[in-house]
């Protein structure tokens, strides 16, 4: 269990620092699928297998694929070099690195975990995380999900919007 | 095993439902009218259904409905803020109508998308669970960016949509990142619980909670454009179509800092290196805001950053922390909504074909013809109230806020906020000196044009809010001990 | 433990109670917890075999089927030469093609371009894992099936997508973006189909839904809306898999050959292979959706019949429910035009998306009032 953990989180870091760090988006992009795959891994290590799975059938599978699609249309070539460093840059390299230190460097000296919610991995291979989920998506949580419903819909306006052709 | 919601769940979101039911019928009026006809129905209609949500709402108050498990509430004070946004979106809708005609951005949607940017800011405002609060915002969010983008043939509005797009898209990772890191130091997304835990194991033993909190300032500071992450408030406020300005100047900033209060204000126990952030950040906010606005040339960039400044008053009271303070929060909201909007209201109106824009456009603008000498003595009042000026609500707001912060001992604090206030001066009544004590600039003078229906629809508009703004600021006691009442009933 | 335990493995699986099933990882877990690290070696090369072999053997029955059918609609036999019938024929074509020149484009993404039809076969490997061949063939059987199934199909498109661009190719570049668009969009109805069945299964894992049949298959007892879910869900896999009449992504009249126009040799192949092998895997769930999977075929009280197709075995069910649905593919397209790209768009936006959303409604209220059979 460890062993994969650590093998999955080494590989999901190292694909997306390529994300970052590739010249090509469409090899960014790849990254990242790459990256998710590994997450949905990790997901699955934790019993989520439904977080997973949805994990890459919305970024794998329908988000990334938009992404290569304008990529590939825009038909974005390689800019120049890759680090060409001038001074804002460094200043912000350098405040990024920093505050990665503090925030690691807290963490490490005082990371207190929360209390356990009710739903732990036991009750999770009990019930199945797809019951767990479903109940508090149409219990508890029914007026967020409902909701989202709302910001759909608004979310769709707006690219009728942007993508109507003609302006009338 | 499985506990549903009940019928009765939905009375706290009456006025939610109304909107969004409203919203729907504007659209589906979209399918069947003519446009000519249809953007008067489309108006018509929102104004109506907001003013039926309003009435919905005064009859909610008091009742302090609770539902959907704790997730949403209708205390007093959220049924304020939102009576707030219903009243500048009524205001909005009644200067956009012209604006629209005269720039010809009929995107037939915009009077929905500002409905479902209403109910985006009330889910925000009553909601006391993160989750809910979070897809409120964004609802209010993504249709800001839409309706900032809508005119699809100006570059400017164009380039402040993206700006605001992506800029918005970062703050909102912010934010969620926030939330995901307090929940998983407190194991809960609902605030009660989050406070409750806070308050027994403290905010900065726990690095998760420490930095889930910070990051939760940076999202929402984001919204309300507190300094160092306003940087996109000049460009976006200038670019959009300025009754849309004029919409999220006021009403998304009444949205943040209603979210600002709920979550920080409502229990979360204070540190004390906090609140010397939070100093720097008022007084940093007040500062820029006040001194980049003396920089500048157009009056709709000015009234951005001048927005910037109101914030960072606003923040004063944030600081201060204490109930007075919130009730001033919630007063200042209202009367900075009504006197934003119609500073920026009276821009969107045209005069003889033309853009206001500049100073220069401003110059002589009371000597030009009666509709001009009305225009001019309504922005008038607006930039006093602006100012603070007593008899106007903008000063009642100020005084409030000031006294607050003075009774919780932020001397310091309240002296620089009343010399910003001072530098402010400069620059508001540079409007009214251009308006009134200069001649006009060459073309402008001559011709005589027909006010067309719209125009008068939204100048009456705008003389509603100016009169709104003399009450206020003559009889503010009925409003001030509403106020006051709204935070003695603020639940979470 | 010994290798003769494992040939008791049951086939035929039938007793009163009901159907058991155990898949091939919960024999390799159930080994592991036993202290046999042998067999659950063996166990999991078994699962690897049965991935591999059925490709390969799914791969080339399937090429020969084909041949075969489309002679035969055509009025001609089709492959005769290579053995009994052409049956060899099959082999001899991987030979070539195994034989044949790789060729890479001078200008192509040399790194894309070679990985592109591994990401495609991953994703119908991936797809067959979890198909329920019988009780007690079936890789692993996880608890959300169904929606790993449409998530294996998305990625499915990356590798046309990745294969399109490499390829340094308008043609090429003009056929992924087809292939992406049309995935995107038909997989909406894909879902809405399975959803309705979901929703009568009352569970998302397909053994499940396959239990669920045990009274009758879903598409007569959940009889209109199953009937509706069942040809949406046939046309959106059709277009998913990118055959006749949605071919679009390779029509070779118009993009020569779409996205793999570039490739050659055991490349093509793969892309051959696992669209062949994805139409199984097609057909295999609209079995296990619609028509019971491995159950034999009863008629309600006809105890005899019933006992004689219990006989039967399971696997041949299944291979034989499937091996129709493969030939009405097939027959699809020897039958159907290509249909233009905004027909495509229009059919799925317009029609079957409505439709599918409609059905859905419906069928929710024919569960709560418990109108099915």
């Amino acid at each position: 269990m460890l062993f994969t953990f650590y093998l999955f989180a080494v590989i999901a870091v190292a694909s997306s620092l390529g994300v970052l760090i590739c010249r090509n988006p469409i090899y960014s992009a790849m990254s990242l699928v790459c990256t998710f795959f590994c997450l949905g891994v990790i997901y699955i290590l934790l019993n989520e297998e439904f977080v997973a799975v949805i994990q890459i059938l919305v970024y794998a599978g329908a988000i990334l694929v938009l992404f290569l699609f304008v990529i590939m249309l825009l038909n974005i070539t390689p800019d120049g070099e890759l680090f060409r460093l001038n001074i804002p840059k460094v200043i912000g390299i350098g405040i990024t690195i920093g505050f990665l230190a503090q925030i690691i460097g807290l963490f490490l000296s005082g990371l207190q975990y929360g209390p356990k919610d009710i739903y732990t991995v036991e009750k999770l291979t009990e019930e199945g995380s797809i019951a767990v989920i479903g109940r508090l998506l149409y219990g508890e949580y029914v007026l967020p999900f409902e909701v989202v419903s709302l910001l759909l819909l608004v979310a769709v306006i707006g690219a009728v919007i942007i993508g109507k052709r003609r302006l009338d | 095993m499985i506990t549903f919601a009940t019928v009765s769940d939905l009375m706290p979101i009456i006025p939610e439902l109304i909107l969004t039911f409203v919203a729907i019928l504007v659209l589906i009026v979209d399918l069947v009218g003519t446009q000519t006809k249809y953007r008067i129905t489309a108006a018509v209609l929102s104004i109506f259904g907001l003013c039926i949500a309003i009435v919905a709402e005064i009859q909610l108050f008091g009742e302090n409905y609770t539902g959907f498990f704790n997730t949403v509430v209708a205390d007093e004070y959220s049924i304020l803020f939102e009576i707030i946004y219903m009243i500048t979106g009524i205001i909005t809708i009644m200067i956009s109508w012209h604006y629209i005609a005269e720039n010809k951005m009929n995107f037939r949607e915009y009077y929905a998308l500002i409905l479902f940017a209403i109910i985006g800011m009330m889910f925000m405002t009553s909601s006391t669970d993160l989750l809910l609060i979070f897809i409120g915002l964004e609802i209010m969010s993504i249709s800001s960016y839409i309706l900032v983008g809508m005119m699809r043939q100006s570059v400017k509005s164009n380039e402040a949509a993206l700006k605001y797009l992506m800029l918005g898209a970062f703050s909102t990772g912010f934010l969620l990142y926030g939330i995901s890191l307090l929940y998983g130091a407190t194991a809960s997304t609902k605030l009660p619980e989050i406070v409750s835990h806070l308050q027994e194991h403290g905010v900065f033993n726990n690095p998760l909670t420490g930095f889930g909190l910070a990051l939760l300032v940076i999202g929402v500071g984001f919204k309300v454009a507190i300094v160092p992450f306003h940087m996109w408030t000049p460009d976006v406020y200038s670019g959009a179509p300025t009754p849309v300005t004029a919409f999220m100047s006021a009403a998304a900033k009444a949205a943040g800092f209603a979210m600002l209060i709920r979550i920080f204000l409502t229990g979360i126990p204070y540190a004390e290196r906090w609140d010397n952030l939070m100093w720097l950040i008022t007084v940093l906010t007040m500062t820029v805001g006040n001194v980049m606005a003396l920089k500048q040339i157009s009056i709709k960039r000015m009234l951005a950053y001048s927005s910037i400044a109101h914030a960072g008053y606003v923040m004063v009271a944030v600081v201060a922390g204490s109930e007075a303070a919130i009730s001033g929060i919630i007063f200042y909201s209202l009367a900075y909504a009504l006197m934003g909007v119609g500073a920026f209201g009276v821009l969107s109106i045209q005069s003889k074909g033309r853009t206001l824009e500049t100073y220069d456009d401003f110059t002589g603008y009371a000597s030009q013809g009666p509709k001009e000498q009305v225009m001019a003595f309504l922005m008038s009042i607006f930039m006093l109230s602006l100012l603070g000026l007593p008899l106007t609500a903008g000063f009642v707001g100020k005084f409030q806020i000031f006294y607050a912060a003075l009774d919780a001992g932020w001397v310091w604090l309240t002296v620089i906020a009343a010399m910003n206030s001072v530098i402010s001066l400069f620059y508001y009544l540079r409007v009214i000196v251009c308006m009134y004590m200069k001649d006009p600039l060459d073309s402008a003078v001559d011709g005589n044009e027909q006010p067309t229906f719209s125009s008068v629809f939204a100048i009456s508009g705008l003389l509603g809010t100016a009169i709104a703004v003399l009450y206020l600021g003559v009889f503010p006691n009925r409003f001030v001990e509403l106020a006051q009442l709204s935070v003695k009933t603020i639940s979470f | 433990m010994n290798i003769l335990d494992l040939l008791s493995i049951p086939i035929l699986n039938i007793s009163s109670s009901g159907w058991e099933t155990i898949t091939i990882a919960q024999r390799a877990a159930d080994a592991l917890s036993g202290n046999s690290i042998e067999l659950t070696i063996f166990f999991l090369i078994l699962c690897i075999l049965i991935t591999v072999s059925m490709l390969a053997g799914l791969g080339m029955v399937l090429i020969y089927a084909e041949r075969k059918i489309a002679g035969h609609f055509q009025c001609r036999l089709g492959p005769m030469r290579v053995g009994w019938h052409g049956t060899l024929q099959a082999f001899a074509d991987v030979l070539k093609l195994l034989l044949k020149e790789d060729l890479v484009p001078a200008r192509a993404d040399k790194l894309l371009h070679l990985g592109a039809p591994f990401l495609s076969i991953l994703a119908t490997v991936l797809g067959l894992a979890i198909i329920p061949m019988s009780p007690s063939i079936q890789v692993i059987d996880v608890n959300i099936g169904v929606v790993y199934v449409t998530a294996i199909t998305g990625l499915g498109v990356l590798g046309a997508l990745i294969a399109g661009w490499s390829s340094n190719n308008k043609w090429s570049l003009l056929g992924a973006m087809r292939a992406g668009a049309q995935l995107i969009s038909y997989e909406l109805s894909a879902t809405l189909g399975i959803l309705v069945i979901v929703l009568f299964a009352g569970s998302l894992q397909l053994s499940e839904i396959i239990q669920s049949q045990a009274e009758g298959w879903w598409i007569w007892r959940a009889h209109i809306v199953g009937i509706i879910a069942f040809f949406i869900f046939l046309i959106a896999s059709t277009a998913e898999l990118n055959r006749t009449p949605f071919d679009l992504p390779e029509g070779e009249s118009e993009l020569t050959g779409g996205f793999h126009t570039e490739y050659s040799g055991l490349r093509f192949a793969f892309f051959f292979l696992s669209e062949f092998v994805n139409m199984f895997v097609a057909s295999a769930l609209v079995v296990t959706l619609f028509f019971g999977g491995w159950m034999p075929f009863h008629i309600g009280n006809w105890e005899a019949f019933n006992s004689i197709m219990d006989l039967i075995p399971p696997a041949i069910w299944f291979a034989g429910k499937s091996a129709f649905f493969i030939f009405l593919l097939m027959w699809f397209r020897w039958t159907f035009p290509r249909m233009r790209i905004d027909q495509l768009m229009r059919l799925e936006w317009k029609i079957l998306l409505p439709i599918g959303f409609a059905n859905i409604f419906l069928a929710s209220l024919v569960i709560l009032t418990k109108f099915h059979f």
